[in-house]
């Protein structure tokens, strides 16, 4: 199929762009965790185009190297999550700040 | 002939792909209650898993599914269902000149982005026909041979982020 790698690239650009938007404004530490997933699968999502446009499987293998990342960062990040609702009742980060001073 | 009726078939799968995996997106980042923003992350973790698939990458495509849209989301979703539903949809108003900015810093960083991706063009790319094929034999290959160190820190990685979960997410209670 000839189509150039531009497009999959600027897609990647797109989502990562909206992953990091979503993390800076929103102040909901649930969403924010999800734009930073949104950001790592944009990522994955330029190493799986340029595996495929450099004809080697590396970069497959290291996206799901990356998956595996991702899975552990969810897991870390939600039971600090948990933690921080358990103590603090909320999940606004402007009212998490107990280690600003 | 008939390769051009297919090139136009991938043509426009990808392009709807992209379209609804971008529209998903935006939902995830500007839904206010975070449960529509998990079911439409799933939804966009689906479309990027097709875009894998037109790039011949079927194994990775099906653990996108697996992993991301099952895994990962019913752990989000699991952990709001934990949650007080009336406190989830915290993190409002407040700092508007700073979220300006923020938002401001996250266009730039795109447009960048997608001028450097728009020179990707230019260069010669590895034609279709001799891309191999993402299968799992072909990855698992690669993956105990050339790439057994990365793999096996990841393993140790795993490992550490169970205890980690299980440490941070434990009662606090018990132990005073």
């Amino acid at each position: 199929m000839t189509m150039s790698p531009e497009y999959f690239l600027m897609l990647g650009a797109v989502l990562f762009g909206i992953g990091m938007v979503g993390v800076l404004v929103r102040r909901n530490v649930l969403i924010i965790l999800m734009s930073i997933e949104l950001m790592l699968n944009s990522a994955n999502l330029t190493l799986v185009t340029f595996s495929r446009y450099l004809g080697d499987l590396t970069g497959q293998v290291f996206a799901l190297l990356v998956m595996v990342v991702a899975a552990c960062e969810v897991a870390v990040g939600l039971a600090i999550i948990i933690a921080l609702f358990r103590n603090k009742d909320t999940v606004d980060v402007d009212r998490i700040n107990i280690m600003k001073w | 002939m008939e390769g051009n009726a297919l090139n136009l078939i991938y043509q426009i799968s990808f392009f709807g792909i992209a379209a609804f995996a971008v529209v998903a997106a935006l939902v995830v980042v500007s839904a206010k209650n975070p449960v529509v923003s998990a079911i439409w992350l799933a939804v966009c973790f689906i479309a990027v898993a097709g875009i894998y698939a037109l790039l011949k990458a079927p194994f990775l495509a099906m653990v996108q599914i697996l992993v991301y849209a099952g895994a990962i989301m019913v752990l989000f979703v699991m952990i709001m269902m934990l949650m007080d539903p009336g406190k989830m949809e915290a993190g409002g108003a407040g700092q508007k000149v700073v979220r300006a900015f923020a938002a401001a810093a996250g266009a730039v960083v795109t447009v960048v982005l997608l001028v450097l991706a728009s020179t990707a063009g230019n260069y010669k790319w590895t034609a279709w026909s001799e891309v191999p094929v993402g299968t799992s034999e072909a990855i698992g290959r690669l993956l105990f041979t050339r790439y057994l160190l990365p793999f096996e820190v990841l393993s140790l990685l795993l490992l550490a982020a169970v205890v980690a979960a299980i440490y941070l997410a434990r009662r606090r209670e018990a132990s005073k």
